[in-house]
């Protein structure tokens, strides 16, 4: 393989893990400081891609419409998020695991329905902003410059994550519910408004990753579920409430998809989850998960 | 934790699995004599409306649906009004497999009109052999059943196969010369049967071809970036895309940015609805190929149907829309022959009959079932069609006769 092939499969593989790492620090999040896995983070992201494609031929087709197109999207699902921890998770924090499950199940199934009745089945394809439409030449090699933008930006929202959760109160509280919620319950700290805001970030980083990556794909019914899988492999591997974690999972996971559709074609479409088994007997937690989990 | 979340989901699968499966529990001696009684009589369509395949799913849907209401504007088919009942089966092929049991046994359909994948249509193929229940596929393709021991008399297909399809793109890729090839299909039956068939076209039209990588993808994937990055890598003369609706669309956008579509030439089903959703950002220059290809005929009348679907829908028909209504038509057709509605009598009337349809006659082969349709094939231009899309010039001829396979020996 020549350097310039293999830097291609390097790039194509980051570009994949930025997106994964986007949604899936949603869920981790998520995860770590309400010990719920929600099945809705699909939803999510769908209706952030959807939402991109409304609002993005609203503004002017360039660098900033898009980034104000995305941010509104995204925005606008936290909103929704808030509804659904306010309406209905809420209720069942003191319930069994399970009824959290079944009802972020439920949920999926109804916003699958109602994107369908909203949007209909023929699937809708934003344009990418003209700014980054093009590709950037690397020595042989050519990569959508998109992707690049996009393996930049995950580099920059990991850093805010950092800055939230290490430099600010409600960032640290958050924090410290991911280590022991029932602790900080008992100092007297609001963790239910704490579950608000895990859960309101939680939507908006799903919406965000769907927001982000709709120029490049068909947004369409089915989009929730495709990722809800891949996302949820990326929060395993790195350890389920660490968004650290995510962040070496989706760049694994990324890698491994583009070496594998490369080295073992055949076996490509399994390749992630052979990594998450391998990592799972090898580090039960995942990589960096805590024992508890 | 993990342990308890993963118990949670295999029951709350198994709680869903026992509400569905409660709905069609009624006992099979039921059946019969419930068909066609007080004055309807019950077709039902299986289409995955939502999850992965609803992109194919409902424009079918909607074609069969037009077409109920037409015939029953009409005063219905023999004294009765039709009434169609759609049954979602999320391309599931699990729930395929339930909703065509359903089909016959709860809801006594007189016929059942087809999934969208040859992993649902398996199901329902076995249902038609099992129940002796007339079953049309107008979207699932895959040859075998047509054409091997999966064969049975009560399935037609009104879809160009596996075979036909992949014999149309093998024309063309013989007219250009192209001999370095890669292939990306879904990985399924439908995708490798796709592959498997274009490769023997190329044989059967003696190129020598080198076939220098195969990819695989998940149907419904997020993302074809790793793929699109192999394919390069191995440098291929021309690539035979197997991926269509979403996953397509998805393809091409992504490969844009590679400049793959610079690099290699392609072929894949780049159909009306496709060719709509990518807009402007359709590639000019690859090879499309569509099963219905409604916008390249001149009838008045087709372009009245379009128009009225676009204003009912918000969008053009699809291929399958096309073959859904050819497909009901056949039905319609073997019912007033038979005249009757007993599966076993109409799927005999079916067998050889020349159906005329708004998009033309066609003919059901009696020794397979295999409707005598042709492929549409073209290079994408940018010059849109009459209907704003990007359409085919040069055109490739696909007819019958250039992609039909002779009838099985066994038969």
């Amino acid at each position: 393989m020549s350097g310039g092939i293999l830097l291609m499969q390097v790039l194509s593989g980051l570009s994949l893990g930025a997106i994964l790492f986007i949604v899936a620090s949603g869920m981790t999040l998520v995860f770590g400081t309400m010990r719920v896995i929600n099945m809705t983070h699909g939803s999510f992201y769908m209706l952030g891609a959807y939402l991109l494609a409304i609002t993005f031929n609203k503004f002017d087709q360039h660098l900033f419409g898009f980034i104000g197109a995305f941010l509104l999207s995204a925005a606008a699902v936290l909103l929704v998020g808030v509804v659904v921890e306010f309406v209905v998770l809420r209720r069942l924090y003191s319930g069994e695991h399970l009824l959290q499950l079944l009802a972020t199940w439920a949920l999926m199934l109804i916003f699958e329905q109602l994107t369908l009745d909203v949007w209909g089945s023929a699937t809708v394809s934003p344009p990418t902003p003209a700014s980054l439409s093009g590709a950037v030449t690397l020595g042989s090699t050519t990569i959508p410059a998109f992707y690049l933008f996009l393996i930049l930006l995950a580099a920059l929202i990991y850093f805010a994550l950092w800055v939230f959760t290490n430099r600010m109160g409600i960032g640290r509280s958050l924090m410290a519910a991911v280590e022991d919620h029932e602790l900080l319950a008992t100092i007297g700290v609001n963790v239910r408004q704490l579950y608000t805001v895990a859960f309101a970030i939680g939507a908006f980083l799903a919406a965000l990753g769907g927001a982000l990556i709709a120029p490049e794909v068909s947004v369409g019914p089915g989009i929730d579920l495709s990722i809800l899988v891949e996302s949820f492999v990326v929060a395993v591997v790195g350890g389920l409430g660490n968004v650290n974690g995510a962040v070496i999972g989706a760049i694994i996971i990324g890698l491994a998809q583009s070496f594998g559709a490369t080295y073992i074609p055949n076996m490509a479409e399994a390749a992630i989850y052979f990594v998450m088994v391998i990592v799972l007997i090898i580090r039960p937690r995942g990589l960096l998960g805590r024992e508890e989990f | 934790m993990v342990l308890k979340a993963k118990v949670g989901a295999g029951v709350a699968v198994a709680l869903l699995s026992a509400g569905v499966l409660s709905a069609w529990s009624s006992p099979s001696s039921a059946r019969a004599s419930a068909r066609a009684t007080h004055g309807t009589v019950t077709i039902v369509s299986i289409r995955g409306t939502s999850g992965p395949t609803a992109s194919l799913g409902v424009p079918g849907n909607n074609g069969l649906q037009l077409a109920v209401n037409s015939l029953n504007a009409n005063g219905g088919l023999l004294g009765k009004k039709v009434k169609l009942i759609l049954l979602n089966s999320e391309g599931n092929p699990d729930l395929a497999s339930t909703l065509s049991r359903q089909a016959v046994l709860t809801d006594h359909a007189a016929a059942l009109f087809g999934s969208v994948s040859s992993s649902s249509g398996a199901y329902e193929v076995q249902a038609a052999k099992r129940y002796h229940e007339l079953v049309i596929s107008y979207t699932f393709s895959d040859a075998a059943f047509t054409r091997t021991s999966e064969y049975t008399p009560y399935f037609y297909s009104v879809v160009p196969n596996t075979d036909m399809e992949p014999m149309a793109a093998a024309l063309a890729f013989k007219k250009e010369g192209w001999t370095k090839i890669y292939t990306i299909s879904p990985n399924y039956n439908y995708g490798h049967a796709e592959v498997q068939g274009f490769l023997a076209a190329l044989k059967k039209l003696h190129v020598h071809y080198t076939l220098v990588g195969q990819q695989w993808p998940a149907l419904g994937a997020p993302n074809f970036t790793s793929n699109i990055s192999a394919i390069l890598a191995a440098h291929p003369q021309a690539v035979y895309g197997g991926i269509y609706g979403s996953d397509l669309v998805t393809f091409t956008k992504e490969a844009e940015g590679f400049g793959f579509f610079n690099k290699t030439h392609f072929a894949a089903q780049y159909g009306a609805i496709d060719l709509q959703a990518l807009g402007s950002a359709a590639p000019a220059g690859v090879v499309g190929y569509a099963r219905g290809g409604w916008w390249t005929l001149k009838s008045p009348q087709v372009k009245t149907w379009a128009k009225q679907y676009d204003k009912k829908y918000g969008t053009y028909p699809s291929s399958f829309t096309m073959l859904g209504t050819m497909a009901f038509d056949a039905w319609v057709q073997g019912v007033e022959k038979a005249h009757s509605f007993n599966s076993t009598k109409v799927s005999r009337a079916m067998a050889g009959e020349t159906v005329s349809t708004m998009f033309g006659k066609y003919t059901l082969r009696s020794c397979d079932h295999q409707a005598e349709i042709p492929e549409y094939i073209g290079v994408v231009s940018k010059k849109p069609t009459a209907y704003g899309f990007a359409g085919y010039s040069p055109t490739f001829n696909a007819s019958w006769n250039n992609i039909k396979e002779a009838c099985p020996v066994t038969r």
